[in-house]
């Protein structure tokens, strides 16, 4: 988790953005980087939305299915999509 | 058996626009939105609260000489459509229909709204459950009630393959009476899902729009659910001029894939493919069509895919090709879909109108077609494709020519 952590930045957030995706996406991160395509990782669309409701579930955010999350390829394209969204609703 | 032609004779709907094929075909040629704030029996922690709803919660008024205690709405629905359609057909005072016609019905889920009932009244109220729960909740109750209403002996069944029901409903009714198999059949496409439960499930779908449903249009940001029914009485072509039958269209192919690659992402290549084998089994190139129905969603994904796929299909003719999305009108009634388009394809192909594709606010550069934005237009055309994709990965396409 550590090597993986810092791949993306050690902050707080993208630990916990990061056990997230692991978990509810049933993937092993160890070793994996921001430009690892959701693909190669053979996370699916039903993968996605568990995903995306435990998000929803941990930091109170409601992350729609836009074109910005549509277009999502990789992991780093998906975190910092969330960090926009959580960042966004903790200022409000 | 040479291959017989098959007709339409007979068409009926209920709508959110109201009871009839007429009030689907005015709302969806002048474009009005059906869409409604919805009424919900009870809570269910439901966010959205806006869907194309059939607000006429008393349908058992229209069978005042039936048992109707133990019908699904779904099957209430269902009822009423077939109605109209053996109405329409000419067929109401030749009952029984007989071994020769059978009873078709495409739905998603079925009676939903009994089976939340029956669990929360197990669960939380700890009443005692209906009684006759299995023979109001199962999936077949509204073909078994319809043919029991119109004495149908035929093959007799439920297709149920998400938003492809009813489109599938109605291809394999058509290869069944093309083929011989059946001279008639009553196809019904049926859905009564906007309950607590219904609502609350697609909510977590994400693909709900919380405002307005915008096919193909820069802007998009999802379905938003409707229910209702929609019928077609389909039968061989030499038996209905014989028994002087008004003929109101034809089904000319069918055409149906699964991806086979995921649940919920569509696929240009199924979707495509679907189209092509419609053309295929009707015989007819891409040039002959003039109107494509689209499943048009309005979720980000299906409309660029389904664009690419038209692409494959009318090549450099694409931006030619009238096609549009009646679903912000009548709402996504997920099963019942491919039935009540189909209703609408046909009542296009009689009059010579093409219905809009409303809230339509800017071109996306992702679905290069001509969406007919916004406002109808005049259009004479004998052919017309209607599409229907589910999740799942399930592809319908039906070819639908005009009557003469």
């Amino acid at each position: 988790m550590t090597d993986t952590a810092s791949a993306f930045g050690d902050d707080q957030l993208t630990r916990d953005l990061i056990e997230v995706i692991a978990k509810e996406g049933m993937v092993d991160l160890n070793g994996v980087g921001p430009e690892t395509t959701l693909e190669s990782l053979n996370i699916a669309s039903v993968d996605f939305m568990m995903i995306l409701a435990a998000i929803e579930e941990k930091f109170q955010v409601y992350v729609p299915m836009d074109e910005n999350l549509s277009q999502v390829k990789d992991v780093g394209g998906l975190i910092a999509v969330f960090k926009e969204h959580i960042q966004k609703s903790q200022q409000a | 058996m040479t291959p017989r032609n098959v007709v339409v004779t007979g068409l009926g709907a209920l709508t959110t626009a109201g009871q009839g094929v007429e009030a689907l075909w005015s709302a969806a040629a002048g474009g009005v939105s059906g869409v409604k704030k919805v009424v919900l029996d009870y809570d269910c922690a439901n966010n959205l609260r806006i869907a194309a709803q059939v607000q006429d919660f008393a349908l058992e008024r229209f069978f005042p000489n039936m048992k109707t205690a133990f019908f699904d709405r779904v099957t209430l629905m269902a009822m009423l459509a077939a109605e109209e359609a053996v109405k329409d057909a000419g067929l109401a005072d030749a009952l029984p229909l007989g071994a020769r016609t059978s009873v078709i019905v495409g739905t998603g889920i079925g009676s939903i709204g009994t089976i939340e009932e029956t669990s929360r009244n197990m669960a939380m109220s700890q009443k005692r459950p209906d009684p006759l729960t299995v023979p109001r909740a199962m999936i077949s109750a509204s073909a078994s009630n319809v043919g029991l209403i119109y004495g149908c002996t035929g093959t007799t069944f439920v297709v149920s393959s998400a938003c492809a029901s009813s489109a599938q409903a109605l291809g394999i009714a058509f290869h069944m009476v093309r083929a011989g198999m059946a001279d008639r059949a009553i196809v019904i496409g049926a859905e009564a899902s906007i309950t607590p439960g219904g609502m609350k499930a697609w909510e977590m779908m994400r693909v709900l729009s919380p405002q307005l449903c915008r096919p193909f249009s820069r802007g998009r940001n999802g379905l938003l659910l409707g229910e209702g029914s929609g019928a077609l009485v389909i039968e061989a072509e030499e038996l209905a001029k014989a028994r002087g039958a008004r003929i109101r269209g034809r089904i000319l192919g069918y055409g149906t894939t699964s991806d086979a690659k995921d649940m919920l992402k569509p696929d240009v290549a199924g979707a495509a493919e679907a189209m092509a084998l419609a053309l295929a089994d009707a015989g007819l190139s891409s040039d002959a069509v003039g109107y494509v129905n689209a499943h048009g969603t309005a979720t980000i994904l299906n409309d660029s895919t389904e664009s690419e796929a038209l692409g494959r299909i009318f090549g450099d003719r694409l931006a030619a090709v009238p096609v549009s999305s009646t679903k912000p009108i009548h709402g996504h009634t997920l099963g019942a879909a491919g039935a009540i388009e189909a209703i609408v394809t046909i009542r296009a192909l009689e009059e010579g109108f093409v219905p809009p594709t409303i809230n339509f606010l800017e071109a996306d550069p992702a679905c290069p077609i001509d969406c007919v934005a916004n406002v109808g237009r005049d259009h004479a055309f004998d052919v017309a494709l209607t599409n229907s994709f589910a999740f799942g990965g399930i592809n319908a396409s039906l070819a639908i020519g005009r009557a003469a």
